[in-house]
């Protein structure tokens, strides 16, 4: 029959997820780039001279006192000493562009010992003050004068301030002792606390296997040892549903006659036969999440089924019948999505305080800049939970004795003898295929049946004459994986 | 009327649309606070103290990483902390003296360790002036703007500690692009 070539009206299409995503890093950038413009470096220019104000001098008491704290004219200032390697040192701004001539400025100093001579006292006098200087008055007391200063001038007293005078609350002291670390120190911690966490959660889960320890199959068995359902069995091995169970899960469909896939020079495409047969919850949804209401679909189509949502629900309710259907056989001590939830919202917690932790360093200890690698080193540490924790076993009895058999079954699947030969052989391959792919060796069980004559199953079509097995596998692999890969990225992120 | 299902279904399809991007928005927004504070950033130029080499409201890219592994050379254009204002105050300057050295401003020249500095970078006929003699401590660099007439730096507030430094200017992005290379000197 001659198809006739249907005129399409070109349409502009737009991909809504594209749209977001470039939109979204365009947004960013733009705020990236707003954020680190928000400082304005000064290359600052010298003021002149300007006396247009009256002319008057002014005198400033200031007092530093036991522990720290900074007096002005008998009241408390904010200012802080700060300790550094050598000294503590007072930093304080004590004239900043007031906007009145002067014609002096003294600023009295008392310190609370007599430490002047051993103090190092520094005046910065900027934007139109003609001369200062710092002097010592008394063994207790420095002076420092400044001449002329003008309406825009900033001056600032400096005294550097001989260990073992000031005794420092310990809050100060901590954030000394802190910003005496290096940035590799803080960078070290963030590597070591992630490595931490690693190391602690795989000796949780190597103590667990040890309690829960699998029987090691004595010999293989040559057929699968119960009739399960691919992805079933691939939860009950991994603990997890992932890509390859919804592969698996295509092929058995296939083997079983629901559904038939079409290879193209360029493309596939799946087609549908009657879903009347007896088919269990995960491959109704499975079913229903690719097809629509026309017989085949073709790559274009299963793509675009792919990218109509960022989430897909009907994959979520997959991985959750999967799940279910394994609990309910008594495989595990709980539903593994339950853990893998428990471990999500611990990761989650973990990494939201590490995230409000990382900002506010930058805010209020901007002493200890590099304290931010330490909560850098918690959200990696929160990720490590996420992925590893789940990974713990819960198999209970009933569960490990099951995955003993498949062990056994496997280590068939994975034998490197060719099989010979035979009438009885030459369906095992297609027939097994789906539980070879669950247990990654799909090659190897396709290696088992080189040199043998191959005939195409009739679920898989093609153009191509005189197909052998390894055209076959490299059609069909490619096809499967890019499908289960897809399907498994767009369940929602608590069933990932 | 309520229809929870739908309800929860659009908060988890939109919520989901918003999860997804907000995971890349942490992670973006975490190593772009990352270099901004410890490795790479951009700044404004704002002021005519470099001028002409920078002019003012240009665009450079601050290398902060660099000085963790060196220490300033001379000829950097540095951004610095204020001295007297740490906290708030930062300025582009030039390193014209190195730690131990002494720096003298005379004749319109600066002299390094009595030693007159040949600042090629320098419009012909600059004026430098605010004369004075300084002595740097171990720790200690004299900066100054390469606008000698028009510049607060190390001539009118001292030599700035190494701790005030916080990197070096590589590049100037706009309007202008170009590369900021350290000038080589003959003392």
């Amino acid at each position: 029959m001659r198809r006739e070539k249907v005129k399409k009206t070109p349409t502009v299409d737009i991909y809504w997820r594209k749209l977001a995503a470039f939109s979204f890093v365009f947004i960013f950038g733009l705020f990236a780039w707003r954020f680190m413009l928000g400082e304005r470096f000064s290359a600052d220019q010298a003021n002149d001279l300007s006396g247009d104000g009256f002319i008057t001098s002014s005198q400033v008491s200031l007092e530093v006192k036991n522990n720290g704290s900074v007096y002005k004219d008998g009241q408390r200032i904010k200012a802080k000493i700060k300790p550094e390697q050598d000294f503590d040192e007072l930093r304080l701004i004590v004239y900043d562009q007031n906007g009145f001539y002067l014609d002096q400025l003294k600023i009295l100093l008392k310190l609370p010992q007599n430490v002047a001579d051993d103090t190092k006292p520094e005046i910065l006098a900027i934007h139109g003050v003609e001369s200062s200087r710092a002097e010592i008055l008394n063994p207790s007391t420095i002076v420092y004068t400044a001449e002329s200063v003008g309406e825009q001038s900033t001056i600032t007293v400096v005294a550097k301030l001989p260990k073992g005078v000031i005794n420092l609350p310990f809050y100060d002291q901590m954030v000394y002792v802190l910003s005496t670390f290096s940035g590799r120190f803080w960078l070290g911690i963030a590597i070591i606390i992630p490595f931490i966490t690693l190391v602690y959660l795989l000796l949780l889960i190597h103590l667990q296997q040890r309690t829960q320890k699998i029987p090691t199959p004595e010999r293989p068995i040559t057929a699968p040892p119960m009739a399960l359902p691919p992805a079933v069995v691939g939860v009950l091995v991994s603990q997890d549903v992932g890509s390859r169970e919804i592969a698996s899960t295509l092929i058995d469909l296939s083997l079983r006659g629901y559904i038939f896939i079409i290879d193209r020079d360029r493309g596939f495409a799946f087609g549908k036969r009657s879903f009347s047969g007896q088919l269990l919850g995960f491959e109704k949804i499975l079913l229903s999440k690719i097809f629509r209401e026309s017989i085949t679909i073709s790559d274009q189509e299963v793509s675009q089924r792919f990218t109509n949502h960022l989430y897909s629900k009907k994959m979520s309710l997959f991985t959750k019948e999967v799940y279910g259907l394994a609990t309910r056989l008594g495989y595990f001590k709980e539903n593994p999505v339950r853990m893998h939830r428990r471990y999500q919202y611990i990761g989650t917690l973990l990494f939201v305080f590490a995230l409000i932790c990382f900002a506010l360093t930058f805010k209020y200890f901007s002493q200890v800049p590099y304290a931010a690698f330490l909560w850098v080193g918690m959200m990696i540490s929160s990720l490590v939970v996420v992925f590893v924790g789940s990974r713990m076993p819960i198999r209970t009895a009933v569960g490990r004795q099951a995955m003993s058999n498949w062990l056994a079954f496997k280590r068939y699947l994975s034998d490197p003898t060719p099989l010979p030969y035979e009438q009885s052989n030459y369906r095992k391959f297609v027939e097994y295929l789906p539980y070879a792919i669950i247990f990654h060796c799909e090659a190897m069980w396709a290696r088992r049946f080189s040199g043998q004559e191959f005939t195409l199953p009739d679920w898989f079509l093609t153009e191509k004459e005189s197909l052998g097995l390894n055209d076959f596998c490299l059609a069909l692999y490619p096809i499967i994986g890019y499908v289960g890969q897809n399907l498994a990225v767009i369940r929602e992120p608590e069933f990932r | 009327m309520f229809n929870r299902e739908s309800v929860i279904g659009k908060i988890v399809y939109g919520g989901g649309f918003v999860f997804d991007f907000a995971r890349w928005l942490v992670i973006f927004g975490i190593l772009l606070m990352i270099s901004h504070y410890f490795i790479i950033t951009i700044y404004i130029v704002d002021g005519l103290s470099m001028d002409p080499t920078f002019k003012s409201g240009e665009v450079g890219v601050l290398n902060k990483a660099v000085y963790h592994f060196s220490d300033p050379e001379r000829g950097d254009v540095v951004v610095v902390k204020y001295p007297g204002d740490p906290d708030k105050k930062r300025y582009v300057k030039r390193v014209i003296g190195m730690p131990g050295e002494k720096i003298e401003v005379k004749n319109n020249l600066v002299y390094v360790n009595n030693k007159a500095l040949i600042e090629g970078y320098l419009p012909k006929g600059t004026i430098t002036i605010k004369e004075g003699s300084w002595q740097l401590d171990s720790d200690d660099y004299f900066l100054m703007g390469d606008n000698r007439l028009n510049s607060n730096d190390s001539r009118y507030f001292g030599p700035v500690e190494k701790r005030f430094i916080i990197g070096k200017t590589i590049w100037i992005l706009a309007p202008r692009f170009f590369s900021v290379v350290t000038p080589t000197y003959i003392l």
